[in-house]
């Protein structure tokens, strides 16, 4: 049994001797926070008890005897025709936050959207979403959204500001003066139509591109080595070995959804597969994807340009052609270069670095590896990122030299998120006309004239092409909440163009799209995409661009120039709740433990264990990165010596309520070089501050002290046995016994089986049961008292050297256990089972005693020590960080599960609701449930398909089959406590 | 103990609608009709014309209002005298308005002389130009309202005599209050309450309000206020009365708390008992006080068990409507099938109170109802044309932490609506008779037969039973065989 541990405090110590932080603890109590401690501890008096007791019968008789309040019931005036009261309508749209791209079914109830779906129908997202996605219906109900357009500082009409703006650019082109349009990565074929007519207009509009993490250096290398500048697919799923540098595919390279989807496809083990992919993972902090790799190579950022340059070198050695003079490699490449070579054509190299000469030898291997054409294509490239660094250094220059009379500000918030922010906000001043079309007076926005605020993509109608010949639409869900407008439609009016957009988008697809496919009708072509949500165009097979040899010395050359000093180095990174920042505002996002660290509501510098040890740091010591900006630091097992690793998209200061200054804002630090954002720093001065701010963290209070929690084994001893790694399952099903009776096994019995395969701990499934359960958001402060709420958390664990160890990720949510240990300790009777294996939470019979959590092996239970959402209206129980009690907020809220009060035990309930509702479809029907049918939130929504949930007596069910797999266990399955969540033991493939 | 609640879902959003100001019109027609058109061509019109038209808006026949624009006065003799002779000839606006009406021929009237049709063809356009003056008048409301504020208090007084009966009328007829009432909850009154007609007053000329009650053009309003002969004085302090009314709304009745006067009663008794007992010492026998004191225990315990018993059941519950609309007229003696209205009930979890287009899918035609005259149907219009919903008043109430299914009892277990809302067919009023408690609900779960067999649901689980059920061991299979009495079936 390998020796797991969870945290750097807990590695190599006896689990007994750890000092663990419990939930349940006197100090803890909230009534401990409000007294004096000697009250609580004085022993109850007669007379106090008979004061308590009188008032609690005069209270409990003044209550009840109130009248039965009057409610109302009002019905529409005209009821639209597609709403049902109490029935979901289903619209598939697309979600598209500057350069994250989703396609969607947005479930909207009376007429307000609550949730977000994946949609299957998509050849891109497969169905899957990202905890970002997930959230984003939140971000709609949003209250620091700007409900009026704003000039100068005041609200005003837009009939009002439209006619100023349109005076104003009408001036400013008939003196030839520059308009500039600064717009995050446009992808949809409509709204560069929509410019086009602004141009024909304003002829001297120019648009400059602006990802505030790009990839200027993929776009710029293809434009080298291939005389295109664009990103190309990449089929992970064809690769049978996959080498990344750096490269966060799974988490946040470029399409994440996607690349996850096609990256477990052949790593999942569950239909008898005999083959795995290989993937080595080169990285300086423990990303997502690196955490998930089969071998991990921590690397300072400065060495990864080397690496590179002689992997090339092997590999030409190999194949023969020329390899050139580079510094010695500070790790060994040979194995990794002879096994790119035996899967030629069938591997894959990626970098997500924005170092130009990196992403030149990146193209030089993939090249020598055939790799184009079968794991690469150059033919459907993304259209999501576009951006060229250097254009935005230029436009800024230009500001600064007062050339520039309008900017148009689009997508776009460069005053907190570019590396040159302060002269950004000089040059802005220089500029007569500035124009934002931010839906938050943001750091950006409230620097402008006129603010026009854009509508949330839920209000919208819009188009996308994020790969190209893959179209998605985007449909309103809601009417416009506030008096805004969308984006295109300002600038079509600034044109003088009167139609509407959605009449717009319908006219460029029919004069473009519609003569792409076989329907005869428009309309019905039109009815088509939009109830599908997708158009795509199957692409036509070409043959791949030359690749152009000549750039691939002047790179390596270049690295070798740049032997890089000793000393600290960073690198930067986004995480995969907060993303760059745009979203910051978002209290689900804020509140989703990062899936490596689980620390919520910070970003932090992740310096190694023995790195802490050197300069005697612990976890939330604040030290100072080149007397610029101070950080507190968390000891990452897996950091590379000597390099630090920062998050962006922190420290906003004009985000709202949630989103302020939580974290520090990074994006200033990196430097530019060669029209690429580095993303790293070098020659760093790092030095303690002398002072601790504690960080939240969510995972050392969930210890499974040592047990056989996560299970595993390699790809060779799997196929010699599949059971290897799980042998201690059977043991226990042979001495199973017991003295309960059995469970009956008519009728239905939920389960769930979670593959530790597919899973790769995104934490989609985290949000995605956030935003269906209603389940609260409970703050920094909280968190830090281990009161987090999420339903499902997922468990990650370390195994071996704390310099490089190997991480597995596990989902846990209610087990359902059919001997449910918290069922016969609650003196209530409030959580019991029911006939279909289900461990039911009745909250309206729940006290609070808390038994049931503290006799629930896997610490599930999740206790509202308040009222975090206003279920009861009490002023005095809420808290309420993040501004869930509002109304507007509440929106969100799925009238199908309740709110939970303070002082109610609540847990996950395998979203019961989607079990009666399909139930109910499939009596009217008068049919047996189909199996898939119904899909748990975090099982519609996981972009690694490693949830399945079913009916295990129906022995045909998908379910069934993988409880039967070889690599089935339960968690603490020795207690006999009887599960009804099953884990399939996760397989690496790596040598013994 | 917690509250849990559940966002409400009956939080509806605003839609636009377009307006219908015609309806309007119609509403104005059924109640005013001129004060000084010719005599003649009014009663002509009635007899002859109004079972197939009328004037402002469409009814069999076309809309008659302007009618004299349209047409010349030589086109129409012909026209209404021989319709058919007319459209026979080929008279091409004759053949258009023929093929407009769905061909509906309109009979001749042989009767009639020129002079007669002359009468009501000047009467039509005299309503035209009322009609008119009518619209422009409800335009000039807010100026009403203003001067409303100017009554005396005198006024309001004598209005408030008047209108209560303290007083009669000088020149005969029954007080106000006997048909309009002015508390609540009245034992369903058809007529218009004082509130009502406060609003309504507000919205019309007096001469219109005076007409109204005076000399009403038709229908049951006309019955009823024949004896009617109101002074200008009278008028104006009822007036006064109903605006000054509209202020305070109307009253709340509450009923004796019979019961509260019972327990204090024997509360004091036993008090009393007890100050014999110790001090004064008035009644020899003890055995007096002990009994009455026992007697007083029993009853006052009764009391307690019964009302507790009873917090938070609303068995009985039958509040007023914004509407007096009645199930039994409706679902009764019409025989509209409950799912017409409550369509939703097959398919959600609610049944849906009907929105008002619904009503109107038979309300644009029926404009007065057999009890209530066209004053409570004008409502429907009213809501639609100020697009204001109806706020229902909610009977069935369950806790926000139940989740009860409509589709589920009605589609899947083919329950009918009675056997939890009662014999809804013969209430005027909709009144709670069920429970609607979690005993009343698990009763009918425990005992309740399924479709088992006939539906595949089923098919391809609960093996055992299906043996039991063939082999004759069991003859039926409950609701909680299967499940129902699981907590999770209705709460999470």
């Amino acid at each position: 049994m390998d020796n797991y541990w969870q945290s750097i405090e807990e590695y190599g110590k006896d689990p007994k001797e750890l000092d663990r932080k419990a939930e349940f603890t006197e100090e803890n109590h909230p009534l401990a926070e409000m007294f004096d401690k000697s009250i609580i501890n004085a022993p109850a008096s007669r007379r106090n008890f008979l004061k308590m007791f009188g008032f609690s019968i005069a209270t409990a008789t003044v209550v009840s005897s109130c009248k039965n309040s009057v409610n109302k019931a009002i019905p529409y005036l005209i009821k639209p025709e597609e709403i049902t009261p109490g029935k979901a309508t289903f619209y598939a749209s697309s979600y598209m936050d500057s350069s994250d791209y989703c396609s969607i079914l947005v479930k909207t109830r009376e007429g307000r959207p609550i949730k977000i779906e994946g949609n299957t129908l998509s050849s891109i997202t497969k169905g899957g979403t990202s905890a970002k996605t997930q959230a984003s219906v939140l971000s709609l109900y949003d209250t620091e959204r700007l409900q009026n357009p704003i000039a100068k500082g005041t609200e005003k009409s837009w009939n009002e500001i439209d006619k100023d703006i349109i005076k104003e650019l009408n001036k400013i082109s008939s003196d030839k003066g520059n308009i500039v349009l600064l717009t995050s990565s446009i992808y949809s074929p409509s709204t560069k139509k929509v410019i086009e007519q602004f141009r024909k207009k304003h002829n001297s509009l120019k648009v400059v591109n602006y990802d505030p993490v790009s990839a200027s250096a993929i776009i710029l290398a293809n434009k080298n080595t291939f005389n295109k500048a664009l990103i190309p697919s990449y089929y992970f799923n064809k690769a049978a070995v996959i080498v990344s540098f750096g490269a966060d595919f799974l988490g946040t390279w470029i399409s994440p959804i996607e690349f996850t989807r096609q990256y477990v496809q052949n790593r999942k083990l569950t239909n008898g597969e005999k083959t795995m992919s290989r993937h080595i993972h080169f990285e300086t902090g423990m990303s997502l994807t690196g955490s998930n790799a089969d071998k991990r190579i921590p690397i300072k950022p400065s060495d990864e340009g080397i690496i590179l340059a002689n992997l090339y070198n092997e590999l030409t050695k190999i194949t023969g052609a020329e390899s050139f003079s580079t510094p010695e490699s500070p790790v060994n490449i040979k194995e990794i270069a002879n096994e790119l070579l035996n899967n030629k054509t069938k591997s894959l190299v990626v970098s997500g670095s924005n170092n130009l000469s990196n992403q030149i030898l990146v193209n030089a291997i993939n090249n020598l590896l055939g790799s184009y054409g079968n794991t690469i294509d150059l033919n459907t490239p993304f259209l999501i990122k576009q951006a060229i660094d250097s254009d935005f250094n230029s436009l800024v220059q230009s500001m600064n030299e007062g050339s520039i009379d309008a900017l148009l500000i689009y997508n776009a918030n460069p005053v907190y998120n570019s590396f040159i922010s302060s002269s950004f906000i000089t040059g802005l001043e220089k500029v007569p006309l500035k124009i934002s079309f931010a839906s938050t007076l943001d750091e950006t926005a409230s620097l402008c004239d006129y603010v026009c605020p854009d509508n949330h993509y839920l209000e919208s109608w819009n188009d996308a092409e994020p790969k190209k010949g893959f179209y998605s639409l985007m449909q309103p869900t809601i009417a416009n909440l506030f008096n805004t407008r969308q984006f295109q439609e300002s600038i079509l009016t600034w044109a003088g163009n009167t139609t509407k957009y959605h009449d717009f988008i319908q006219s460029v697809w029919e004069a473009e799209l519609f003569p792409k496919q076989e329907m005869p009708l428009f309309r019905n072509f039109w009815n088509k995409s939009l109830q599908d949500g997708i158009f795509e165009v199957q692409p036509v097979k070409a043959s791949q661009p030359e690749f152009i040899d000549s750039f691939t010395k002047p790179a390596i050359d270049k690295l070798a120039s740049n032997q890089n000093e000793a000393g600290f180095e960073i690198s930067f990174y986004e995480k995969v709740s907060i993303g760059n920042g745009n979203q910051a505002n978002n209290p689900w996002l804020q509140e989703m433990p990062d899936p490596i660290s689980k620390i919520v509501w910070d970003n932090y510098a992740n310096i190694s264990p023995k790195q802490a040890k050197e300069l005697n740091l612990k976890n939330g010591d604040v030290i100072n990165i080149n007397h610029t900006i101070q950080l507190p630091i968390f000891i990452q097992p897996g950091q590379a010596y000597q390099t630090l690793s920062v998050a962006y998209g922190y420290g906003r200061t004009k985000t709202g309520k949630v989103g302020n200054k939580v974290g520090e804002n990074v994006f200033p630090l990196p430097t530019i070089k060669e029209g690429c954002i580095q993303n790293t720093l070098l020659n760093v001065a790092v030095s303690a501050i002398g002072f601790n701010h504690p960080l939240a963290m969510t995972q050392t209070h969930h210890s499974m002290e040592g047990r056989k929690i996560v299970r595993e084994s390699t790809l060779e001893k799997y196929l010699e046995d599949p059971k290897s790694g799980n042998e201690y399952h059977f043991e226990i099903e042979e001495e199973s016994t017991s003295l309960y009776k059995n469970h009956p096994t008519e009728g239905h019995h939920w389960g769930m089986v979670v593959d530790l395969n597919s899973c790769i701990g995104c934490g989609n499934c985290v949000i995605a049961c956030q935003a269906e359960n209603n389940v609260p958001v409970v703050g920094k402060e909280e968190a830090m008292k281990n009161r987090e709420m999420q339903w499902i958390r997922i468990d990650r664990y370390y195994n071996g050297d704390p310099e490089n160890p190997e991480t597995v990720f596990q989902p846990v949510m209610c087990q359902h256990c059919d001997n449910a240990p918290c069922e016969n300790v609650c003196p209530t009777a409030a959580t019991n089972h029911s006939s279909e294996g289900l461990n039911q939470m009745i909250y309206n019979r729940c006290v609070g005693t808390k038994y049931c959590a503290n006799n629930c092996p896997y610490k599930v239970r999740r206790f509202n020590w308040f009222d975090y959402t206003n279920a009861d209206a009490i002023p005095a129980n809420t808290h309420d960080v993040a501004g869930m009690t509002v109304d507007l907020k509440r929106m969100v809220l799925n009238p199908d599960v309740t709110v939970r009060a303070k002082g109610v035990m609540e847990k996950c309930s395998m979203c019961v609701q989607r079990i009666q509702e399909k139930k109910l479809d499939a009596k009217i029907e008068g049919r047996p449930l189909k199996d898939l049918e119904i899909q748990t939130a975090c099982m519609q929504s996981c972009p690694s398909n490693a949830i399945i949930f079913g009916d295990m007596n129906d022995k045909k069910s998908e379910v069934s089959r993988l409880m039967h797999n070889e690599r089935n266990y339960h968690l603490l399955e020795e207690l006999h406590v009887l599960p009804s969540v099953g884990y399939l033991t996760k397989i690496r493939n790596k040598k013994a | 103990m917690n509250i849990l609640s559940r966002l409400k879902t009956s939080k509806l959003f605003p839609m636009k609608i377009f307006s219908i100001k015609f309806l309007l019109f119609l509403f104005v027609t059924t109640f005013y009709l001129p004060v000084n058109a010719q005599p003649d061509g009014e009663q002509l019109f009635k007899t002859n014309c109004a079972v197939c038209h009328k004037i402002g808006a469409k009814l069999v026949g076309p809309d008659l209002m302007g009618v004299n624009d349209r047409h010349s006065e030589e086109w129409l003799l012909k026209f209404i005298k021989s319709s058919q002779t007319v459209i026979k000839s080929g008279d091409e606006a004759a053949v258009k308005l023929f093929n407009e009406n769905f061909k509906l021929v309109m009979p001749d009237q042989p009767t009639l002389s020129n002079e007669d049709i002359k009468a009501v063809l000047s009467y039509i356009a005299a309503f035209s130009v009322e009609q008119d003056q009518a619209a422009t008048e409800i335009q000039k409301e807010d100026k009403l309202a203003g001067m409303s504020e100017n009554f005396l208090q005198e006024e309001i007084k004598e209005g408030t005599r008047l209108f209560l009966g303290l007083k009669s009328p000088e020149k005969g007829g029954e007080s106000c209050v006997n048909c309009h009432y002015t508390t609540i909850p009245d034992s369903l009154n058809w007529n218009p309450s004082a509130a009502d007609l406060s609003k309504y007053s507000l919205s019309k000329t007096d001469a219109e309000l005076l007409k109204s009650i005076n000399n009403p053009s038709s229908g049951k309003l006309k019955e009823v206020h024949q004896n009617y002969n109101l002074s200008e004085d009278e008028f104006t302090s009822i007036k006064a009365y109903l605006i000054d009314f509209g202020k305070k709304g109307l009253k709340e009745v509450r009923p004796l708390p019979k019961r509260l006067l019972t327990f204090l009663i024997f509360g004091f008794l036993i008090v009393l008992m007890l100050i014999d007992l110790i001090w004064t010492h008035k009644i020899k026998y003890k055995v007096i006080h002990l009994a009455v004191i026992l007697l007083a225990i029993v009853f006052i315990s009764k009391i307690i068990i019964e009302e507790a018993y009873a917090v938070a059941y609303a068995t009985g519950y039958e509040p007023d409507q914004p509407i007096k609309f009645s199930h039994k007229v409706h679902a009764g003696q019409n025989r509209i099938d409950c799912q017409y209205c409550h369509s939703s009930a097959e398919t959600s979890k609610t049944a849906g109170i009907p929105s008002a287009n619904v009503c109107l899918n038979c309300h644009k035609a029926v404009k007065t109802g057999p009890n209530s005259g066209s004053f409570e149907i004008a409502k429907i219009y009213d809501a639609i044309e100020n697009k204001k919903p109806i706020e229902w008043v909610k009977v069935h109430n369950l806790p926000d932490h139940v989740f009860f299914s409509h589709a589920q009892h009605v589609n899947a277990g083919k329950i009918s609506c009675d056997q939890c809302h009662g014999q809804v067919e013969e209430m005027h009023v909709v009144k709670q008779v069920s429970e609607l408690s979690m005993g009343w609900c698990l009763e009918c779960h425990k005992n309740t037969k399924i479709n088992f067999t006939n539906n595949a649901y089923y098919s391809q689980m609960f093996e055992q039973l299906h043996k039991d059920l063939k082999s004759g061991k069991i003859d039926s299979v409950t609701e909680s065989q299967v499940g129902g009495i699981d907590c999770q079936k209705c709460h999470y």
